[in-house]
């Protein structure tokens, strides 16, 4: 079928008009409306049953995204991150066939929804058997990777319009100060060939104190992990005054230790000497791979090289951020510099990683940390997967539980990894495949 | 006083005054639950201005609300505050928390 372009123009094909259509209708679409809109496009494209599963705050199941309730006649279940084809989907960023056996029964399909790289989901389709053994399927696949390309696009922009999207992910019911904090974070993972940077933090649904952020800018990566001192709504708010100086200054334009003066002055303008943050600031000169940090009463970043080497990046610490203003003429912050090779990673974490306890009493520890990573490393499993199988192991550690809050942020730096984030080349070969 | 029994099964401070300074031994675990009697400590020590050591040697868990008290016992002071018998971890903690820029903090 051609388009009313007319003459002059290339022919348009029909799969074309279907993402126009699908882009026009999500114009005017509430979020609640989405699943509806993309079920109705893959028909169209040639596959039924669309389902956009999200995974939930704590990557640890896929949970299919319904939207309106006269969608729901037939529910999907949860799906396990941990021990499903979804899920294997979402840890490998890789495109999965199931084939659904004998008779004409056909395939699902697991494509990866990805923002830039942070995973949102999965979005899985059926296919009939026919289309799967058909020399055009390499087609179809492409389509379908295109349509996961721009549902990823609409959960993210349609996700500030309502609640659906974001009662999607939620598992159980959420803190105030645990909302205060979610609603300051960026996505946890970026990538780019220049740095990739992954994040956490846990507990996730009632989180209170511990922040993270990140901005890459040119020439430079800047992040910050902070913890606000004592628990529940206070440190959250300090948390969230903490982040809010934090990038406000760099906005700006203001150099690091200037940044670091400024939480410092607005912390202490609130609180005077009775309330503190705790916290790293770092710069990543991403050409060069210098890296100069600061420390306000926080545990030292690490780093992680050649998957055998680790070592804390030591600086004089000051003060956490609130205190130092208090010491007149006394107050600074010191500046460490290391130069990183290609394939390094910077672990900044809280407290809360390594003073995790099991029940025994055991802590985390330092050691354990730098070994997991270094074994998420060894087996090529990539920065933000390997942050999240660390969230897993230490709520194993814990049995569960976490009684502190713990975050961690991690860049790597020209590590060539950054392809590993997207799914590969196509099944079939792509368009004239198989 | 039913408040200051419930902060006593969390850690304790006691205060004394010999040769010209002060003496604060902490006990226990110093945590959040004792921040009323730690604001009280300051205050306290604060009537008169003298060296002041403080003897971690009986903490057993020191978290947020003990470094804010450290931190603020060596800026407020305005005379010299010694930390004694800080050992292996807490040691690591105060010197991570950039109290070396206000305290002296010894092992012994």
């Amino acid at each position: 079928m051609n388009g009313e372009l007319g003459a002059g123009h290339a022919p348009v094909s029909a799969a074309e008009l279907v993402f126009d259509s699908l882009l026009n209708a999500a114009h005017l679409a509430a979020p609640h409306e989405l699943p509806a809109l993309i079920a109705d496009h893959a028909h169209r494209l040639g596959a039924r049953d669309a389902v956009v599963y999200l995974a939930d705050l704590q990557q640890t199941v896929l949970v299919p995204f319904h939207g309106s309730s006269a969608q729901t006649e037939h529910q999907h279940e949860a799906l396990p991150v941990d021990s499903s084809l979804a899920g294997r989907c979402y840890q490998t960023v890789e495109v999965l066939l199931q084939r659904l056996g004998h008779g004409a029964a056909g395939a699902m399909m697991w494509i990866p929804v990805l923002d830039g790289t942070e995973r949102l989901g999965v979005l899985c389709v059926t296919v009939a058997e026919h289309v799967v053994t058909d020399p055009g399927f390499g087609l179809l696949e492409l389509r379908l990777r295109r349509l996961a390309a721009v549902v990823a696009e609409l959960v993210m922009t349609k996700s500030s319009y309502g609640d659906t999207i974001v009662q999607t992910r939620r598992q159980v019911p959420m803190s105030l100060a645990a909302e205060i904090q979610w609603a300051l974070l960026p996505p946890l993972a970026f990538a780019s060939p220049d740095v990739i940077i992954a994040g956490a933090l846990e507990p996730a649904y009632t989180v209170a104190g511990d922040s993270i952020d990140y901005a890459v800018d040119p020439g430079y990566a800047r992040l910050a992990v902070f913890d606000g001192m004592g628990h529940g709504l206070e440190s959250a708010l300090l948390a969230s005054l903490t982040v809010a100086a934090y990038r406000n200054a760099r906005r700006a334009g203001t150099p690091l230790v200037d940044t670091a003066l400024d939480i410092d002055t607005a912390v202490h303008s609130l609180h005077g000497t009775a309330a503190f943050t705790t916290g790293i600031l770092a710069e990543l000169d991403t050409e060069s791979g210098l890296l100069r940090w600061l420390s306000a009463g926080h545990p030292q970043p690490l780093l992680l090289r050649d998957g055998a080497d680790a070592r804390a990046l030591h600086v004089q610490p000051s003060l956490p951020f609130g205190l130092e203003a208090a010491l007149g003429a006394g107050r600074a912050f010191e500046v460490g510099t290391e130069h990183l090779e290609p394939g390094d990673r910077v672990v900044i974490y809280s407290d809360g990683i390594t003073e995790a306890r099991a029940p025994d009493g055991s802590q985390f520890g330092v050691e354990r940390l730098v070994g997991f990573l270094n074994g998420q490393a060894d087996d090529d499993v990539p920065a933000p997967e390997a942050v999240r199988r660390l969230v897993r192991a230490l709520m194993v550690h814990q049995q569960g539980h976490f009684s502190d809050d713990a975050t961690l942020l991690m860049v790597e730096w020209r590590s060539g990894r950054h392809r590993t984030l997207l799914p590969g080349p196509p099944l079939t070969g792509g368009p004239g495949g198989v | 006083m039913s408040e200051q029994d419930a902060t006593e099964e969390f850690g304790h401070v006691g205060i004394t005054a010999a040769d010209g300074r002060w003496l604060l031994r902490l006990t226990g675990e110093i945590s959040t639950e004792m921040s009323a009697r730690l604001d009280q400590v300051l205050e306290e020590v604060a009537v008169e201005r003298r060296p002041v050591d403080v003897d971690l040697a009986a903490v057993t868990f020191l978290d947020s609300s003990g470094i804010g008290f450290l931190a603020r016992l060596g800026i407020d002071s305005g005379a010299e505050v010694r930390v004694l018998n800080a050992t292996g971890l807490t040691r690591d903690l105060l010197v991570l928390s950039g109290l070396e820029k206000v305290l002296t903090i010894t092992e012994s």
